[in-house]
């Protein structure tokens, strides 16, 4: 076993640097005040300050949950920052206007900001902190109805969708989390795909923190109304600073009659140190809600980054015949922590759900599914197939399963299974034999086990995610 | 019944009057305290609600809503109880039979009992391990008399050692506290039933009434020993059963538990196998069959600490009503207990549409080279084979019968006792006939 057993290097974490941008910056800690203060300074209507206010005096009340499988020092809520802006705050009508750093910044993390990146057809909404920065492609996804913007313009533009819409698939009673999400969210995404259209192109989200010392609490919302179809991507990273940050986000999608929700993530914020010092804690409830008849949520998400994750993208299955999809890979190294899975809750008839969920833990890392397959008494004919298998690097690290199956119609079948398993010598033998190096033998290991998962993201993101997988476990086998 | 005193409304224990009546009938000794630091554990971790995760499917709300009397044995019919014992052949020559708590020598047969087993009340030497959770430590504080079956090293004892607990409540709300100490020696082997049930009389009073039944049973097996344990539970339908196994599991030992729950209407079955050292085998099957209102709930947790142990895990639910099933296994895989060798298995029929199955398996691995799966599923019979069946001939309560039989074949056959699976085979058949015909393809 010595052979293969973990030397754990410290693979740089390439996003890892800082952007010098002036702030706008609200000061630490949470009261009434900030949020009466952000809420001004993003100049929201009543409805909004009231959501945000309504979502605080929840927050009060409420305890920060423990029973997830994770362990992490108490978090001082007064000792964010709740808000931090780039400062030139005027309106900007196009990328030109944008601060040539923040955009070198984004050239650094590879997102083609630049709408002449033709080629890459992908409508972009950059988040810096807490606020987005440029949304492209947006004239060419008007002519088609479809809006995607920022979430603060949709507040300004669109307040009778957001209206009709904010907190009905994560209430603002939900959990901790959701609640001070609701409280302080500065920014987010928000598309709306109008009946019929199906969205011309990808639409993708870049998120960054930048300050050291703020949170971020951006807020997405996804409507497709009947017959729409949507594939929204998100990424995220984050510079390396020793000292923990928060990241607490909501999204909440809504898909109507015969609609479509694509949602995937690659999310790779800073995972701290070997040793555990630093990184994100990536606290986020994701949601969509098959309202109408036909219609389909689908989840994938590669995890790789955080110092904790946390979160349980879910689909609540409501319209008859709606499908609810839920694919991960999540892989965690040196001290990281992962507590995630899927919720899935059927409602309607002949609602359908898929799970396929891939762990691979290594060096002293924790990673857990937790999972809940629901089908209600009105939930006739519904099916579910869950599957998830675990791969252990090293002897030191952990590989969880607790899945929560509740039936309580008897046409209902589920069906859950899990496996563990490990890379083990022979296969590795067998590829060096080939004139297949180590590193090499791993990352096409790792690939196939994930090949599930990686073959529902969209090309580009399916590229990235492999290549991520393999940086991350660079020698961490052997 | 003495008033719930004002004291009691504030904070309710359902024990607490039962609890000083027992103490101010017993011999002060070591054992008394004891007994008081076990209930004062009890006390302090209270009747589980269903905010615990371990609860949360089970709700013992109505438990704390009684006052519970320990049952007595005064008056009793015994040519009723030996008439109706749920004796099976192979256990006539050996078996211990408990009536409402108290063991009765002149309905046990000792005849073929092996050197070493007794029926202790627990004296100063009894050996309880500490308490963990509210009802064991609720058994401490109450238990009487407990069965200890210790079976030498290099002993091989034939014929299974039968232990009846049976309750006859002539009134509402009794209970009893049965304790089983089980010891095997290097190399011994032993089978062991232990049968939970209501009295059965032509008029069925007795499951008429309500009462507890709260089993603890401690297992520990020798280096090389093989102990078979199969407990069957028939409790009267208004009963509230829980139980509490735990396996220490030696050397190269094996344990084989099989727990079927069949009656009561509330049953809880804990089972926590452990690993003390390299080579241990551990297998746990069992068979939910309840309809009506009943609950039955199974948790098992099987602890791989050491290396080299392998431990296999098979329940079957078949659920009725509106019965509610709820399993949750947990295999826990330590740092260093590679080559581990784990598998769990729960499958659960609904067979009607206000039935309901809660199921949870659960992985926790801390080692890298093992092979650990979980497996679980809740679906009903197949239409398609019903289908099949009829158009053989079947009836279509037939098919319904054949297939619900055949689900639970794969657990029922593991029995070693053959007059023991007829019985079983039997209650099932009474479930499965018992109830209507709930299903669509029945026209």
């Amino acid at each position: 076993m010595s052979a293969l057993a973990a030397t754990l290097s410290t693979q740089e974490y390439k996003y890892g640097f800082t952007t010098d941008i002036e702030a706008d910056v609200a000061p630490r800690g949470l009261t009434e005040d900030i949020i009466r203060l952000i809420s001004a300074k993003k100049e929201e209507p009543a409805f909004m300050l009231e959501f945000r206010l309504k979502a605080y005096r929840q927050w009060l009340k409420m305890t920060e949950p423990t029973w997830q499988n994770v362990v992490y020092p108490p978090i001082d809520y007064q000792d964010i920052i709740y808000y931090s802006a780039p400062k030139p705050k005027n309106k900007l009508n196009s990328l030109d206007e944008v601060d040539p750093e923040l955009l070198e910044t984004f050239e650094k993390l590879g997102i083609p900001l630049h709408e002449q990146k033709l080629l890459a057809n992908v409508a972009v909404d950059a988040i810096f902190d807490s606020v987005s920065v440029a949304t492209t492609y947006k004239e060419k996804l008007r002519e088609h109805g479809v809006i995607f913007c920022s979430f603060s313009e949709a507040v300004k533009e669109h307040p009778e969708l957001v209206r009709q819409y904010l907190g009905t698939v994560v209430p603002i009673t939900d959990n901790y989390f959701a609640a001070l999400n609701s409280a302080v969210f500065s920014d987010g995404s928000f598309v709306f795909v109008p009946k019929g259209v199906h969205c011309p192109m990808e639409l993708s989200s870049y998120f960054r923190i930048n300050n050291a010392e703020s949170g971020q609490f951006e807020r997405t919302l996804i409507i497709c109304e009947e017959g729409a179809a949507v594939s929204y991507l998100e990424g995220c990273t984050a510079p390396k600073y020793d000292k923990n940050q928060l990241h607490a986000a909501v999204v909440e999608l809504v898909a109507l009659d015969n609609a479509e929700i694509k949602y995937s993530t690659v999310q790779n914020w800073y995972a701290g140190d070997a040793e555990g010092r630093g990184g994100i804690y990536n606290f986020v409830t994701k949601r969509g809600k098959c309202l109408g008849r036909n219609s389909k949520i689908s989840w994938t998400q590669v995890e790789t980054g955080s110092a904790i994750t946390w979160k349980y993208p879910s689909c609540v299955l409501i319209g008859d015949n709606s499908v609810g999809e839920f694919y991960s890979v999540a892989l965690t190294n040196h001290r990281q922590q992962a507590d995630t899975g899927t919720k899935m809750i059927h409602i309607g008839k002949n609602t359908r759900s898929h799970i396929v969920s891939k762990g691979i833990s290594a060096g002293k890392s924790n990673n857990s599914y937790r999972g809940l397959v629901k089908i209600l008494p009105s939930a006739e004919n519904a099916r579910n197939y869950t599957q998830c298998d675990s791969m252990l690097i090293g002897q030191e690290c952990g590989a969880n399963t607790f899945p929560y199956i509740e039936v309580q119609n008897n046409t209902a079948k589920v069906e859950h299974e899990a496996t563990t398993s490990k890379i083990s010598e022979e296969q590795i033998f067998y590829f060096m034999q080939r004139g297949i190096p180590q590193e090499d033998a791993i990352s096409m290991i790792i690939s196939g086990f994930c090949k599930e998962v990686i073959r529902e993201l969209p090309m580009e993101f399916a590229v990235e995610a492999q290549r991520l997988l393999g940086l991350k476990l660079e020698n961490s086998v052997g | 019944m003495t008033a719930v005193g004002a004291e009691t409304v504030r904070t309710p224990n359902p024990f607490a009057d039962a609890f000083a009546e027992f103490l101010a009938a017993s011999a002060t000794t070591a054992l008394w305290d004891r007994r008081r630091a076990a209930f004062a554990v009890f006390e302090r971790l209270g009747i589980p609600t269903v905010k615990e995760e371990a609860w949360r499917y089970t709700n013992l709300a109505p438990l704390s809503k009684q006052v519970f009397r320990l049952a007595t044995a005064d008056g009793l019919d015994t040519a009723l109880v030996r008439h109706s014992l749920p004796l099976f052949d192979e256990s006539a020559t050996t078996c211990l039979v408990f009536v409402n708590g108290s063991f009765q020598v002149a309905l046990s047969d000792l005849r073929d009992l092996p050197s070493g087993v007794a029926v202790t009340a627990p004296g100063e030497d009894l050996h309880l391990p500490a308490e963990e959770t509210p009802f064991r430590a609720l058994n401490t504080a109450f238990v009487r008399e407990a069965v200890v079956i210790r079976i030498p090293r290099n002993t091989v004892v034939v014929p299974p050692i039968g232990l009846f607990f049976v309750t006859a409540p002539t009134v509402d709300f009794t209970m009893t506290h049965p304790r089983v100490i089980i010891e095997l020696g290097e190399a011994a082997i032993a089978t062991v039933v232990e049968i939970h049930t209501v009295l059965c009389d032509d008029e069925g009073r007795f499951g008429a009434h309500p009462y507890l039944t709260n089993a603890v049973t401690d297992v520990q097996l020798g280096q090389g020993s093989n102990l078979t344990h199969i407990k069957i539970q028939t409790e009267g339908g208004h009963a509230y059963h829980l139980a509490d196994l735990r396996a220490v599991i030696g050397r190269g030992a094996a344990f084989t538990g099989h727990a079927h729950a069949i009656g009561g209407l509330l049953s809880r079955q804990n089972i926590q196998a452990q690993f003390t050292d390299e080579g241990g085998e551990c297998r746990l099957y069992g068979l939910q069959a309840i309809a009506g209102h009943q609950l039955a709930d199974t948790h098992v947790v099987v602890d791989h600490a050491v290396p080299d142990c392998t431990s296999e895990v098979l329940y079957k639910g078949i659920f009725d009503g509106q019965a509610h099933g709820v399993f949750d296994g947990r295999i826990l895989v330590r740092h260093g207990a590679q080559r581990t060798h784990a598998l769990t298995t729960n499958k659960n029929l609904l067979l009607s549409a206000t039935a309901r199955a809660d199921t949870k398996p659960q992985l926790e691995i801390f080692a890298d080279d093992v092979k650990c799966g979980h497996g679980a599923t809740v679906g009903q019979l197949d239409a398609d084979e019903i289908f099949y069946l009829r158009s053989r001939g079947l009836p279509v309560t037939e098919a319904r019968r054949l297939l619900t039989f055949g689900f639970a074949r794969e657990v029922s056959e593991k029995l070693p006792i053959p007059s023991l699976k007829v019985r079983l085979d039997g209650a099932l058949a009474a479930r499965v006939e018992a109830s209507p015909v709930s299903f669509r393809e029945a026209e």
